[in-house]
Formats: C-alpha cells, structure tokens, sequence
C-alpha cells in the first residue's frame, strides 16, 4: 500500500490539469484510474467523445508518478518504455499522439511519445529498435512486426501496460485475433503487464474484456468501467411528405435531397453517412447540382480515394471550413471532428450499435446532444429506424463475436515469434492457449501448425525440399534473411480486393477502384468516380488513365462488400415493432407515417406477430412465387433461399429462382411451389443443416472466395497493393490455384477446411440461420395468398438481383446463359 | 475422347480436347502450351508450401489424350518446365517415366520464355527443340504474333501458340462464372489454353469476331458471341 501522500499528488496534478481546462474529472474516469493503479486491467466503455482517452492514459501516467514522484521534475532522462497505446487505425496515429502528448506536456513529464506504423520513417523506426521511447503508439499490424525484432523483446520486458484503442473494431476480426497472440506474447514477457481496452458500448462488454485479457486472466481483477452515460442523442426522421408517392421498395434515389439540403442549412458542418461508395458519389453530384455555390464547401469522402484527398477532407472537418462531407464507413472511426453537428444517415444503418456510433460522430464536445437525421430510401427502411430506436432506449446494443482459432493467423505469428528469437513448441503453446481465440486448440491442429511452419504440410511425403522453420537444440528457429524480410513485409490480416490506380493522364492519382469495375469499361467510357465524372483513356498496367468528361455517366463503379446485413439483435427488435403493428399499436412518427402501408398489408394478407412466420404465395406474370419473412437479415436469408430451394427440389421435379433482402425472400418457378407439403416434410427442420445448405449452394465457389484471405494471412500468397512490387514473376501464384492445388494433392490441409467454416460461420452465419429454424419450428406459420403483392412482397418482387439455383452443373450454366446472352444480342 | 470438339480454324480441322490440348488429324499431331512442369519443386525451394503430384497430374492428363488417340507427333508450345530449378528428382523420375511410355512418338518443344537456361535439363529426354515448327503452312510456335492484327488477313498463315495462358468469365446480367481457361481463336491465330495444373490464367477481352471456347466440367463449351460485344456491361 503506498502512503496517501503520494496517492494524492498524483491526484492533484490531474486535478490541476482539469482545471486548467476549465473542467474536472468524471467519475468514470476517477474510477478508472483507481483500478489502474490498483493494479488492474480492464475495459472502459463509453459514447464517442466523453473522455475515454484520458480515462485510459492518465492511468499509466498517475502510476509512474505514484512511483517516481521525487524525480519526475528533476531528471532530464527519458524513462524506458512504460506503454503502449495500440490504435487500429494508422491514420488516426497522427491525432492520437496529439491528445496522448497533450497531458504529458501539460504536466512536464519527461516521458517521450512517439508512433511507430507503416507510416513511420525509417530512420525513426531503426532508432526505436536501439531505444524505445517511453509511451508508443502504434497498431496491430506495426505491432506484430516489432515482435519479429528478436533486440526489443529486452526493452519490452520493461512494459508496464498496453491500452488498446476502439477495441471494438477489432474484436471479431482476424486483426482481433492478432492482436490477442501479440498480447500474449506481452503478457509472457512482462508477466505484471496491466491491459485495458477501450470500447464504444458493445452487447456483450464481458466476453469483450476476456478476449482482451486472454483466457487464463483471473476475472474478479477484471475491472469494466462504464462511462459517461448522459450524452444526448436526438435521432429524427425526414419523413416525405407525401407518404402515397413513396416507394414501397427500392431506392427512392435523390429525391430527398432537397429535405436533406434544407437540413443541413441548419448546420455548421455536417457528416452525410451513406451504405455504399457509388451512393456517396450519387449524392454528392446531386448535392452539388442543387446547390452549385456549395462548391468547394462540400466534399467526398470514403476508403476508395487517395490518401492526400482523404486528408484534405479530413482537415476541412476538423477546421470547420467544409459544410458537409458525403462518406460511407470510412468516417466511422476516430478523428474528432469538433465542428460537426449534424450527423445524416442516409439509408438503412443495418445495426444499432452502428448508428449510434454515427450519431456520436456530432455533438463530440462535453455534454453537447449528438444530432442524426435519418433519411430512408424506401418506406419500409422506417420501421427499422423505430426498431433502433427502441432498442436504443432499451440499451439493446448488438455484440462482437470473437472468432474461434483462426489457423492462418496463427500460422504467421508462430512464424513470428521464429523470427523473434525463436520458440519451444510446448512453451508457445501455453502461451497461444492462453489467448480467448485458441484456449481450445487441439493437439492435432497444433502439430499440423507445426508441420506447416517446418515441413510444408502434414503429408511426409508431400512437401520435399520445403523447409522454412529450422530446429536448432530444441528451439524453433527462422535464419534466413530473404526469408525474413519476406514475412515481415507480409504480415498483417487485411485483404484487400484486387484494385487499380484511377489517375489523370496529366497526372495526379484520384484514388483505386476494382479492378472488377475498371475491366469492364471501354475507352471512352465516362464514369463518375472521386466526385468528378471522367473519361476512360485506356488503362496501362495497373493504372486507369482517366481525364475529365463532360455529360452523362454511363457507369458509377460498384465496389465489393457493401452489402452489411441487417444485424440480429436490430432484426429482433424489428419483430418487435412489426408484432406492435400487427396489434394495431403504431408508436412514434415513423411507424404512424406507415399506417396506410400497415393497412393494405393487413387487409391483404396479415401482419405476422414475432413468433409467426408469414408466407405468401401469389401467381403473377412471371411466375409462382413464395414469399417467406423470417426478417432474419441477408445473410441468413440468402442461406434459408438456397436452403429451401434446395429441399423442395430433393422432392419433386422444379426449377426455382430465389432473391433475398433483409426482411424476407422470395422463390419462383413456372410451376406452382408445394410449399405446404414441403412444410410438412420438415422443409423448416434443423437437421442435416450444415450439410444440406452446404450441398445447396456452390460452396466450392464461395470457400475458394474466401480462401484468398486465408492464403495472404497464412503467407501463401504476398498482397499485392497497387503500385507496389510484386513477388518474382516465378513465384506468382493465385489464392485459387492453391485452393484447388490442396484439394488434389493436399486434401488434409487444415486451411481448406477453415476455408469451409468460414463461409458457415461468416458468409452464411449458420449459427443465426440455426436459431431461426429453431424459431420457425416451435412457432406458427400462415400461408396466405393475398389478391396483390403485399407492401412486404413488394422489394423482394421487383428485385432484380435474382439467383438460381445451380442444381444445374457448371457446363449446364455456361450453355444457358450463353444462349440468354444470344438472346439478349438478337433482340438489340 | 468422345467429349472433344471438332473446329474449322484457318482451312484447317482440329480437335479440341476438354484437357487442354489441341489434336490435328490430318497430321496425327497432338500440341498442347505451357506445362510448367516441376513449378511445384520452384515454389518449395522458396519455401512456398506447394505439394507434390502437380506435374504428375499434368502429365496424367497428357497420357489421357495420347492413349486415345493416334498420335505420331506430339508438340509442347513452349514453357515445358517452369524454371531452372524445377527439375527435382521427383519431378524428373515422372518426366522419365513419361517418355519412357510414349517412346514411339516424335517430341518437339517451340522454345518459350521459361525454356531459357534449361537446355541442360532438356537434353535428358527425346525431345527435338526448335524456335518455330512448320506444318502444312500453319505456324507453330510458344509466343502469339506481336502485332494482333484487326482484321483477319487471308494471305497469313495461321498461327497456334501458347504463352497467353487464356481464360475467360461469362458473365449475364448478375450470374457469373468463375474465369475457365480457354482456347482462343482471334486474327488466324488460335491460342491454346496452360495444361499445367498451378498455372493460373489470364483473363482474356475478345474481340466479337473472336471465338472463344471453354473448359469446364470435362467440356469444350463454344462461347464465342455471334453477335455485337461478347462482354455483357453492368
């Protein structure tokens, strides 16, 4: 116990630092601070903007003077490394060390700051290696990679603690997953190392505190502080006037704009959230066609675009200078933007959790109200913002589930760590247990980690002349240089897809695009991209030679991944709110603006409570369809289509196109669709889930997709970035040519199998998909053939995202569509 | 052999076979490009872990064609072995094997990019070695003609090759299929799918008068678009 004397000083200094801000602590952040230097680890949780950085860093910093009290001011020498400050983003490193300098400099510590990223210099990073400073920021990525540099792994014993940043972001993801082996790795070599996290609210805080602290951390030392919980949050709709003219379904497109212009008048500056990258570019071109002096005052923002004009948006946030910024996701995080005080989410925000992050992206100083309006794109999109609502007010936020033992990330750090001085296998894997993501690895998957990191594979005979890991008396050891510098150039977990330059001829880069996107345009194409709309000149290497175009585009680029599905805990409270109005119970302005739509739903067809599942069925010109809507959310919906499909035709002869959406889908046939038999044929059962929905979808395709994030991680395959070198031409090989090169030679190799869990647990969420059969099961069903598509049907009718089911093989599908494609070609 | 697809190319009848090769009766000549044998070997020499059984497998599906088939002469379209170091002893003991097998018939290699630097290792087997092989006025050759010429000269001699690794994705409105190796037929030059298994492709942009066919599930599956653009626009 340390005398109350030196407690209080520390204390006071803070106070004084407070103060001097015009401010006090909160009490979460005394709180925190106490259990810190108690000895603790733990999380803190709070909205954005409510203290959550000091409330993590004064701790380390209040420990030290705990302890160096007599000399903090008189010494002139650096203190070794006391913290490390872990961010997952390396663009936020620059902000971070600004308000991580801040108290250091206020109180006159003699502690250095400095970052360490993929952006660092090198001479910065080579003079770290010598000396670390005493507080470090860096990321995962930057992280893992110190952890090859067998000369720190001395100076990091002196480590007295590690926060990490929007712990949130990672947890869930292969970064996650990396984080916690490097955490482990810490924890080993500094075994008193005290971790926090600090997190946005999550559903599951508890579970995201032992992910952080690893397996074997003993949970009554667990401290989770909860932060300030008064911050105001208005969420509003912009409601159309006329409900009649509103779509049921599809994308009312700009119309809004002109509501949404009048609203951000009302702004100093203002965040206009979009789903997608090609919707930012659509609003933003409107935005600018309706209001031309906005020029220059408005810009765009999302991950497609060069770094430098990220940067300039992003400073022009942080000065006020800009009015409004269309962005996606890529705002989600970070950078305080102090002069935001409108937050305009338009479109569906698919989680809780999610929009209140972005509401908090307004309003970030102390005790101002964060401001979202909400724009919905189609009618419907309304009842999922009364859904958050409510699940707001009832604190229902969504959860980040931990992955279970990723094998490819495990494979790099074992690398890693024989990079970095070398390991025994029966200590490394103590310590690999004692992370959350691998308590439960087996001893089988562990040999075979080892025989991959040594031998190539399981396979004696397999892999001659492969020899990687060398084992010098015991220990586990990687000498080679080339070797080395490869991995250490390949480590990390983020994939991204396959991109190419978009530059001007005269020069200057506007950002990347899918390659995808790119290879189908002609020259001469024009195509709106970077908030400018461009003419295709031809595209060089990796480069698309653009210059600017005048007219109409005849393309705007789609990119990948932007379909987030609807998340469970927000489709549970949407049932809710549908079950309400099946009461005839409309709460709230949103669902009141629905009462027409509520109406014609009913007096059609019904109104399903939430534990009944209503399907239509209806015969329109295009065929026999069947609606089913379990509002389970894409991904589980697109399982369920295959699913169903799958288990109808097992039965009689049919062929069936499906489509999905968030709320429901759809199946269609030329012929009629037993459905009731199929029901009473177990057409909802749980058994044989797994295997039947693998054998309905093309989930050779689907693991192969998913295998090329697998072969980077595991170091089959070297990322290559736009611009940057690629591997020997000799050693070029693709994500699919080893996918299928171990489904023929390799079978056994645990990756493969990885690769199929994935898509289960990821693309499908078999899990979800598990609970909501269960659901259907024990509930009721209605079929109902009402006269007209319902208000419900209506989306998944006109959706033209229509997929078959391939009972066909491949040699099948190739002659249908190319004989469609013939078909198109002769009606031109 | 029954899936194999009969083609008229430049005046001249081929057979295209669902393995990747390209058989000519009228010759009894079997070619097949870019084997790449013992790349395997080359990517676990920099401790790439690739597993053994990739030459074997492409040599399996050469002797496939080669038992139904007359063949008198049998011509690799350049890139026989994918490096200099590929030739590891497994590798060679499949190669020997191989020739040992098909003693009877006559091999020639039209020397590509990945042949330099092997003649050592070439010289281990029967195999003639040439920049360009003549036959009946069609060129063979590993490379495609510099100049992809636009229009379809009647006066030139049509060209078989390798080198391009072809592959293509249909695509129709919002179904896709994954990219298939192919053989294609452009400007009187016919350009044969990789054999080697682990050799990836390149996806290749025909041009309408093009032909185009691909492999998949043991087929030769014509493709080629008989009308306007072959590529379907978003």
């Amino acid at each position: 116990m340390q005398t109350s004397a030196k407690l209080e000083s520390a204390s006071q200094l803070v106070d004084r630092y407070f103060a001097a801000l015009g401010s006090k602590p909160y009490r979460f952040q005394r709180s925190a601070w106490r259990a810190f230097r108690n000895g603790h680890s733990g999380l803190i949780h709070s909205a954005t903007g409510t203290g959550k950085t000091l409330a993590a860093w004064l701790g380390p910093i209040m420990q030290w003077l705990d302890e160096n009290r007599d000399e903090v001011r008189t010494t002139s020498q650096t203190p070794p490394i006391q913290a490390l400050w872990i961010t997952p983003l390396r663009a936020l490193a620059g902000d971070t060390e600004k308000s991580l300098r801040h108290p250091i400099e206020a109180l006159k510590l003699p502690w250095k700051l400095e970052s360490r990223t993929g952006d660092s210099s090198s001479s910065l990073k080579a003079r770290q290696l010598k000396r670390l400073p005493t507080a470090l920021i860096t990321t995962p990525e930057s992280l893992s990679l110190m952890l090859t540099h067998e000369s720190l792994l001395p100076q990091l014993m002196g480590l007295k603690s590690v926060v990490v940043d929007e712990w949130h972001e990672l947890i869930g993801s292969k970064r996650g997953v990396q984080t916690e082996l490097a955490l482990a790795r810490l924890r080993r070599l500094c075994p008193k190392l005290q971790i926090w996290g600090v997190s946005a609210t999550l559903g599951n805080l508890q579970q995201a505190a032992s992910v952080l602290l690893g397996a074997d951390a003993d949970l009554g030392e667990t401290c989770i502080i909860r932060g300030y919980q008064k911050k105001k949050t208005h969420l509003q709709s912009l409601i159309p006037s006329t409900m009649e003219r509103f779509p049921w379904s599809g994308h009312i497109g700009t119309r809004m704009v002109p509501q949404v212009l009048q609203l951000l008048n009302s702004a100093n500056s203002a965040l206009v959230f979009a789903n997608t990258r090609s919707q930012t570019e659509i609003w933003y071109q409107e935005m600018l066609k309706q209001h031309p002096d906005w020029a220059g005052r408005i810009a765009l923002h999302h991950g497609s675009l060069d770094s430098k004009v990220r940067k300039w948006v992003e400073d022009g946030l942080r000065t006020g200078r800009l009015r409004a910024v269309v962005c996606t996701s890529s705002l989600d995080l970070g950078v305080d933007f102090t002069a935001v005080d409108l937050v305009i989410q338009v479109g569906s925000p698919k989680g809780i959790a999610r929009l209140l992050q972005r509401a908090g992206r307004s309003g970030h100083q102390r005790d101002a109200i964060s401001r979202l309006a909400f724009v919905p794109t189609n009618a419907i999109e309304l009842i999922e913002l009364a859904a958050a609502q409510t699940a707001i007010q009832e604190g229902f936020l969504e959860s980040r589930v931990p992955l279970e033992k990723p094998l490819d990330v495990l494979a790099q750090h074992v690398l890693t760590v024989a990079i970095g001085g070398g390991f025994e296998p029966d200590s490394l894997l103590k310590e690999i247990r004692s992370t959350f993501a691998y308590q439960s690895l087996t001893d089988r998957e562990w040999k075979w980690i080892l025989d991959f990191v040594q031998r190539g594979g399981s396979s004696l005979a397999a892999y001659p002349e492969f020899r990687k890991v060398e084992i010098i008396d015991g220990s586990y050891r990687i000498s080679d240089r080339r070797m080395i510098r490869n991995h250490r150039m390949n480590i990390g977990t983020i994939v991204s897809d396959a991109a190419m330059r978009v530059k001007y001829v005269s020069g200057g880069v506007l950002g990347t695009a899918e390659e995808n996107f790119l290879s189908k345009l002609n020259a001469g194409d024009k195509f709106v991209f970077a908030g400018r709309l461009l003419q295709l000149i031809r595209i060089h290497d990796d480069t698309a030679l653009v210059r600017r175009a005048t007219g109409k585009p005849d393309a705007v680029p789609r990119w990948m991944g932007g379909r987030m599905p609807l998340s469970s805990e927000l489709s549970q409270v949407l049932r809710r709110k549908i079950e309400e109005a099946s009461d005839g119970s409309l709460l709230g302005r949103e669902m009141n603006a629905l009462q027409g739509l509520f109406e014609i739903q009913r007096r059609w067809s019904r109104i399903p409570r939430a534990d009944q599942l209503l399907i239509e069925r209806i015969k329109t010109r295009s065929g026999y369809q069947v609606f089913l809507f379990p509002f389970e959310g894409r991904l589980v919906h697109e399982g369920l289509a295959a699913l169903f499909a799958y288990r109808i035709a097992q039965r009689c002869q049919i062929t069936l196109s499906m489509a999905c959406n968030d709320y429901g889908l759809v199946l269609q046939s030329a012929k009629p669709i037993p459905i009731e038999s199929a029901i009473e044929q177990g057409l909802f059962s749980v058994c044989e889930l797994e295997a039947d929905i693998l054998a309905s979808l093309n989930a050779t395709e689907m693991a192969k997709r998913q295998f090329r994030q697998i072969a980077r991680v595991a170091g089959l395959i070297q990322q290559g970035f736009p611009g940057q070198r690629k591997p020997a031409r000799q050693l070029q090989a693709s994500s699919n040519m080893f996918y299928d090169v171990f489904t023929n030679y390799d079978p056994e190799n645990l990756l493969l199998a990885q690769s199929t869990r994935e898509v289960l647990d990821q693309q499908l969420e078999i899990e979800r998909t598990f609970e909501a059969l269960s659901r259907i099961e024990s509930g009721q069903i209605f079929v109902e053939d009402p006269p007209k598509v319902t208000p419900l049907a209506f989306p998944l009718m006109v959706d033209k995202l229509r997929e078959r089911l391939s009972s066909e093989s491949l040699a099948e599908r190739i002659r249908r569509m190319q004989a469609e494609l013939e078909k198109a070609a002769q009606t031109l | 052999m029954n899936e194999a697809l009969m083609v008229e190319c430049g005046g001249q009848s081929f057979q295209l076979l669902p393995q990747g090769g390209l058989y000519w009766p009228s010759q009894l000549a079997l070619l097949v490009a870019d084997t790449h044998f013992g790349k395997e070997a080359t990517f676990r020499r920099q401790n790439i872990p690739v597993p053994a059984g990739v030459t074997q497998g492409t040599l399996a599906a050469i002797s496939s064609m080669l038992q139904h088939l007359p063949v008198r002469r049998f011509i690799f379209l350049g890139d026989l072995f994918h490096a200099s170091n590929s030739g590891s002893p497994e590798v060679r003991r499949s190669i020997d094997a191989f020739f040992q097998r098909w003693s009877e018939v006559e091999f020639w290699l039209t020397l590509g990019n990945h042949d330099r630097g092997i003649s050592r290792l070439l010289r281990t087997w029967p195999i003639h070695c040439v920049e360009q092989k003549d036959i009946d006025g069609v060129e063979l050759g590993h490379y495609p003609r510099e100049e992809h010429s636009q229009s379809a000269d009647e006066e030139m001699p049509l060209r078989v090759c390798g080198h391009l690794h072809p592959a293509y994705r249909l695509s129709h409105r919002v179904e896709g299929v994954q990219k298939l190796a192919c053989f294609w037929y452009s400007g009187r030059q016919l350009v044969l799918p990789a054999i080697g298994q682990f050799t990836g492709t390149q996806r290749i942009q025909p041009r309408a008068q093009d032909r185009v066919w691909v492999l998949a599930d043991g087929q030769v599956i014509d493709v080629s678009s008989r009308r306007s653009s072959s590529t379907s626009r978003l």
